[in-house]
């Protein structure tokens, strides 16, 4: 378990819903809506990283569900919420670099807000890769780095700061899930270049 | 493109004061004083701390994150750019605020309009 990221988003717990719970989920929950539709009650789902679980209002009903945060305070602060879902919901504290579960195990993954956070994305993703079956599918809703002056500019300066604190700003995603082996099949762009969703399979 | 009124009308509430306070600020503190490019470059950086403060401290949780954070920056960076340039009086900065933050939403409007939806994929 990576400890210094574990404490990072514990103490991030604190405020998360008075950050985010309002105005930036708000904003999003389209695009979260259009993104989390795509799960099937039939399948075997594993949704990272679950936070204080803003998401799971946006997940349709009768899902089965596992949902991992690296964070115990994000968890136990999702608690409720968790208990709220109408489907199976299991929340666990795990690193994604270091998933308890077997290789081949789950038919999609969903995440959300993830990978701007997780420190090594490229090996959090090729995680996500053993444990999906071959032609299962990947979900992401993310916010990613620019490609256009100044953006581009702007979030590299301004990763130095959030990182400290949260995420950050500057990633190169969609590269990322094709590094880590994945078939990319669906980019939209959600706001600029900036928030995107991204679907993408692991080759069958 | 972002319809919901309670978002458009935050956005522009929140690029017009930004901008104005950046302007504001850049402006009383440099205000001419360092010469054209100086003041330029200062009063940008000066923009942007303020842009970065109000957003992330006030706005965003309202409104939204990039959504607020990215005009806000760029309105923030111009207006604070202007105001190390100029030695304003407090109706120019009014004007001009308000201008610098409804024309930089707009531009990124404009921009999120070509920009979202499906893209192509270069395999
Ligand atoms: C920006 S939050 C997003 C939470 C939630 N999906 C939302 O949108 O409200 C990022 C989350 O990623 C989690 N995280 C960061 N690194 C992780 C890792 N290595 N493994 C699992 N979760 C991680 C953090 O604890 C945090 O809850």
């Amino acid at each position: 378990m990576d400890l210094i990221t574990q404490e990072k988003w514990d103490r991030a717990a604190r405020s998360f819903d008075l950050m985010s719970a309002n105005g930036p989920e708000k904003r999003w929950r389209p695009a979260k809506l259009s993104v989390f539709s795509r799960m099937r009650p039939d399948a075997r789902i594993l949704f990272l990283a679950l936070g204080t679980g803003l998401d799971i209002e946006t997940f349709p009903k009768g899902c089965n569900i596992a949902a991992i945060d690296i964070s115990p305070k994000m968890i136990e602060a999702a608690r409720e919420r968790v208990a709220g879902y109408e489907g199976t919901l299991r929340a666990e504290v795990m690193d994604v670099h270091d998933m308890s579960f077997a290789d081949n195990s789950f038919d999609q993954v969903f995440t959300s807000c993830t990978f701007c956070s997780v420190p090594r994305p490229v090996e959090g993703l090729k995680a996500l890769y053993r444990v999906l079956k071959p032609g299962g599918e990947l979900h992401m809703f993310e916010h990613t780095g620019s490609k256009i002056f100044p953006f581009n500019v702007m979030m590299t300066q301004m990763s130095r700061l959030a990182s400290r604190f949260g995420p950050e700003l500057d990633r190169d995603t969609v590269a990322n899930v094709r590094a880590a082996g994945f078939e990319v099949t669906e980019v939209n762009h959600v706001f600029l270049d900036t928030v995107k969703t991204i679907h993408a399979v692991k080759p069958a | 493109m972002e319809k919901r009124l309670y978002f458009v009308l935050g956005d522009v509430l929140a690029n017009i004061i930004v901008a104005t306070v950046a302007l504001a600020v850049s402006s009383t503190l440099l205000g001419g004083n360092l010469g054209m490019l100086p003041g330029m470059l200062i009063g940008m950086f000066v923009g942007m701390l303020i842009a970065l403060i109000l957003s992330m401290g006030v706005l965003a949780p309202l409104l939204g994150i990039m959504e607020i954070m990215m005009p806000c920056m760029l309105g923030g960076m111009i207006a604070g750019m202007l105001g190390g340039m100029w030695d304003l009086s407090a109706a120019q900065i009014l004007q001009w605020g308000a201008a610098t933050g409804l024309g930089t939403l707009v531009l990124i409007y404009i921009m999120n309009a070509l920009l979202t939806g499906p893209q192509q994929l270069n395999r």
